[in-house]
């Protein structure tokens, strides 16, 4: 029984670690996703002001403030029996809008294809050997 | 966001593993550091009591304030790595200056504050052009670092002081505090009494999540007290 250990994985948006546990053959036999934080927002986020949540919930990721925002600013318009008007609801959906074309672009661009440039280039300057261990491909990739 | 300093531990793993409405764990399972799962070990880093800021942890060459940094101040960095211009180690890679010196409202800023009620944000029409001092509405501005380029001011929105504090300030939240303190009430002091003076201060509602809500982990104060 062999494993092995990906920690931090680095095409995460946020933090994780993955262990996998490979049989006598080498082949994976289990696999474990674990995410190793905790901020402790479910319960430092009661007894504030729910004003102030849209601006304390965004702080959850950097990646997607704008998902958090609006799901806080729709619950305050439940708790405070309002109905947006359609301009605020335009204005809503345009930043939505905005925003997935910047989390697609940063997906694409910082995350996915940035390492896979990295990984063409690394592969040229080392192709991977044939009869390389799953750890050092792993690694490698 | 060190907000979770004002609980401790337990309370959190409580909330968040067995109490929140979107979780179902009726056999009551928390993360532990290690799991056994037959074919080995599966192991967690410890949950600590205690929210560390960064330079409490490792060595910290410069800061790049903000909550997200903005990106002017995060290119200015990269300039400042490419071509070799960095300040001395240990610099904070902002303005030092007070947002208040940079707001678009700093015209309207009376002279002389004096804050007769405290608002929440929704209690008040606020006016894009005022103070919101004025209003009686907190805004940490006098006690944070500028560079943001005032988002949330002009989103008509307080400063809740994602910058930090500037140079000398050591405790952001107490100084918000300090400076709040000195104006409340200021006009007809002398006729005030004990309670009036009681159920001003009382119309704060979170002064930890208003005052400390990025810095509570940087203060001397550290953490709640835990009996």
């Amino acid at each position: 029984m062999r494993k092995i250990t990906i920690d931090p994985i680095t095409r995460l948006e946020g933090h994780g670690k993955i262990e996998v546990f490979l049989n006598g053959d080498g082949d994976v036999d289990r696999a474990y996703l674990q995410i190793p934080e905790l901020r402790g927002f479910e319960k430092f986020c009661e007894g504030r002001p729910a004003e102030e949540m849209p601006r304390i919930t965004t702080m959850i990721c950097g990646v997607c403030p704008t998902a958090h925002h609006m799901a806080s600013a729709k619950t305050l318009d439940d708790l405070f029996k309002v109905e947006p008007t359609s301009a605020a609801k335009k204005i809503r959906e345009l930043m939505y809008n905005a925003f997935q074309a910047e989390d697609h672009m940063r997906t694409i661009y910082c995350i996915s294809f940035s390492l896979a440039v990295l990984t063409l280039l690394l592969a040229q300057r080392h192709p991977p050997e044939k009869g390389m261990s799953w750890e050092s491909l792993l690694r490698w990739g | 966001m060190a907000l979770a300093l004002t609980w401790a531990r337990d309370t959190i793993f409580q909330r968040v593993y067995k109490e929140v409405p979107s979780v179902e764990n009726p056999e009551g399972i928390v993360p532990q550091e290690k799991t056994g799962i037959g074919i080995g070990e599966l192991t967690l880093p410890e949950f600590y009591d205690t929210v560390k800021t960064l330079d409490q942890t490792i060595p910290v060459d410069y800061y790049l304030p903000g909550c997200p940094p903005p990106p002017d101040l995060i290119m200015n960095a990269v300039n400042a790595i490419l071509t070799g211009k960095l300040p001395e180690k240990g610099a904070v890679l902002a303005p030092d200056k007070a947002l208040c010196d940079t707001c678009p409202r700093v015209e309207r800023k009376p002279d002389k504050l004096s804050i007769k009620e405290i608002k929440r944000p929704y209690e008040v029409k606020l006016d894009p052009e005022k103070c919101f001092l004025e209003d009686g509405v907190i805004c940490l501005g006098p006690v944070t670092r500028s560079g943001c380029g005032e988002t949330c001011i002009r989103a008509n929105m307080p400063c809740r002081g994602c910058m930090g504090p500037v140079k000398e300030v050591i405790d952001q939240g107490a100084k918000g505090l300090s400076m709040i303190a000195s104006v409340l009430g200021l006009e007809g002091e002398d006729e005030m009494t004990e309670e009036d003076i009681q159920k001003l201060i009382n119309e704060l509602v979170d002064p930890a999540g208003t005052f400390y809500r990025f810095s509570l982990a940087a203060s001397p104060l550290t953490r709640r007290r835990m009996e």
